[in-house]
């Protein structure tokens, strides 16, 4: 894969059009991103875009990786963070998976959630294009968590949900495994999975999986 | 063909204006390195690929073993050299090795499979041979590599021939050998071929109108591109039997069928490329037609060649034999509403009913108002939807 860099408010103006996957890694520590960024491009074996994007304003991650899905066209589109470590062809063996078992959403093994969710995740952009009716990867109104949650469910609703083990990307979080977890985002989740996400899940089982 | 017309609804046809401000893509970023030198790739588990095809004969690259290590061990070469010395070769033998594809390219049904990076080797079906096309760059895609194949030696000789994609067995849930049995329990015909995307045959009257769904005015592009060629573009609205119904560009064939095939659609090309409005030629060779980028950035070329198919083997190709191989995974996917659809549409044609026809239509169009959301039936329903019933 390659590694760009770019600022969030440059992203708009390239046409980031690519015959693989892209990875979009929204970053505020530089440093982190090209170290993270620069190791999963060169262990990816497979081709695409590793597409690192400054957000110097803050905006959020949910924010930057929907603007990021908006402006860029490719079969597949994944998201990844400035804290994650990449395993060696992580990428070439989660596309593997996503094409053998005909899946929409791909959960990298990212040391944590062992595969429950995917917290870093590779989706198919036709599949993910369907899912909201704005032109939005997640869920617009999460700022910083449950979006990922949202995703999976509804990729396990499509029963197209993946898992590989072997493609490891993990969540180097030193500091955040005491973090608590974003109370608005908490609460827009437990009412999205009353209404069923918009209706699209109908396994009840699912719908409270991470409530 | 039947002439009976309901009027059902109509959409005024785009203007050749509009269909030239459809601006091609003119900054492309493409973002596709090979892996950087030094970088260690996981080892292949399968045979080196049989060719690379976009610049080299295909002989050049084949492998000289091409049957695995039967113990399935690494050998140490060390060791081996110590127990035996290499014999000398016979330089008429090493000379006729050279001349001649290796003996499991001699028999007589030839399938290849074509992959673009490393990683996809390893979904490649084992019934079939590997075909590296990491260097083609053609906008006609499958069809550049069957062009290729046709010339080369590789199929020289077969009594069958093709070249599927890296994503057959995805595609079609089969396995390569079973392919292969399909044909041998079904001899005599000129070409084999399959649709993968079996749903359509249920819900459209053809899969030009399908185009429509997935490609920007493809209906629009694709009627310049038959007036242009000087085909019948009644052809893009009429309802198409579910068995003429292909895409994916699965055919394994007779060099007969290669023979007419393939000078048809390059004198097709030709002659629509000749005669069309320049702006609106532009556009069929933009990647306008991919605009979210799931194609690789193909062009409306391949989309329209893929389609051709049918109204070949309805013309040039009427004296051919062919059979469809059915793809009882994709069958099984389908619910109750889109077998009886399909039915309904097939009986409609079989008897060239355009009441039934109309009836399917309605159906139809209750299912896809069920099945899709509010905006993408405004955005398409009525323009998949002809105003005349007809039967091709």
């Amino acid at each position: 894969m390659d590694y760009v860099k770019v600022e969030l408010s440059k992203l708009s103006q390239s046409d980031w059009s690519v015959d693989g996957p892209i990875m979009v890694m929204p970053f505020t520590d530089e440093i982190s991103a090209n170290r993270a960024g620069q190791l999963a491009a060169s262990r990816s074996s497979a081709k695409g875009l590793l597409l690192a994007v400054h957000d110097v304003q803050r905006t959020g991650f949910v924010r930057v990786v929907n603007l990021a899905f908006s402006v860029t066209k490719s079969p597949w589109f994944g998201y990844m963070a400035q804290d994650a470590f990449a395993g060696r062809d992580w990428m070439a063996i989660a596309l593997q998976a996503l094409h053998k078992n005909r899946g929409v959403l791909l959960g990298f093994n990212d040391g944590k959630w062992q595969g429950a969710l995917a917290s870093f995740g590779l989706a198919s952009r036709a599949w993910a294009s369907t899912n909201y009716p704005s032109v939005d990867f997640f869920y617009p109104g999460y700022q910083r968590h449950y979006a990922d949650a949202e995703l999976t469910v509804l990729a396990l609703q499509a029963k197209g949900y993946v898992y590989e083990p072997n493609s490891v990307l993990v969540e180097v979080d030193w500091v955040k495994e005491g973090a608590t977890v974003h109370e608005p985002d908490r609460a827009l989740y437990r009412e999205r999975t009353a209404l069923g996400f918009d209706a699209r899940v109908k396994d009840t089982t699912l719908a409270t999986m991470f409530a | 063909m039947a002439d009976s017309k309901n009027k059902i609804a109509g959409k005024k046809p785009a203007t050749s204006k509009e269909i030239v401000n459809l601006k091609p893509t003119t900054e492309v970023v493409r973002k596709m390195v090979t892996p950087p030198a030094g970088s260690k790739s996981r080892p292949l588990k399968r045979p080196a690929p049989v060719t690379q095809v976009a610049d080299q004969p295909i002989q050049s690259q084949v492998p000289t073993k091409l049957a695995p290590n039967k113990n399935n061990k690494v050998m140490n070469p060390k060791v081996d050299a110590d127990k035996s010395s290499t014999p000398a070769v016979d330089s008429k033998l090493e000379s006729n090795l050279a001349k001649q594809p290796p003996r499991a390219l001699n028999s007589p049904v030839r399938i290849f499979q074509i992959y673009f990076e490393g990683w996809q080797r390893e979904l490649l079906d084992p019934a079939f041979y590997p075909l590296d096309n990491s260097r083609g760059t053609s906008e006609l895609m499958e069809f550049a590599v069957f062009e290729q194949l046709q010339k080369n030696q590789a199929t020289q000789g077969a009594t069958l021939w093709g070249a599927l994609s890296w994503r057959f067995g995805e595609k079609t849930g089969m396995q390569g050998n079973d392919w292969v049995k399909q044909i041998l329990e079904h001899p005599g015909n000129d070409v084999y071929f399959c649709n993968p995307h079996v749903h359509n045959e249920a819900i459209f009257h053809n899969m030009w109108l399908q185009g429509e769904t997935s490609h920007p005015s493809f209906l629009d592009i694709s009627k310049s591109f038959f007036v242009a060629a000087g085909l019948d573009d009644k052809e893009l609205t009429a309802i198409h039997p579910s068995s003429v119904y292909s895409s994916a560009n699965y055919f394994v064939a007779t060099p007969k069928f290669w023979e007419l095939f393939i000078p048809y659609m390059r004198k097709v090309l030709v002659t629509a490329d000749k005669k069309l409005n320049p702006a609106i030629r532009d556009v069929l060779h933009s990647k306008v037609a991919d605009d979210k980028g799931l194609h690789g950035g193909a062009t409306y070329v391949p989309f329209i060649v893929e389609r051709l198919f049918g109204l070949f083997m309805r013309t040039e190709g009427k004296d051919l034999k062919a059979y469809k191989i059915a793809l009882p995974e994709r069958e099984r996917e389908l619910n109750v509403h889109l077998k009886l659809l399909r039915e309904m549409k097939d009986v409609a044609h079989r008897t060239q009913s355009a009441w039934l026809a109309a009836c399917w239509v309605n159906y139809r169009n209750l299912y896809l108002s069920q099945t899709n959301t509010k905006d993408w039936c405004e955005k398409y329903l009525r323009v998949i939807t002809p105003t005349e019933v007809r039967f091709v």
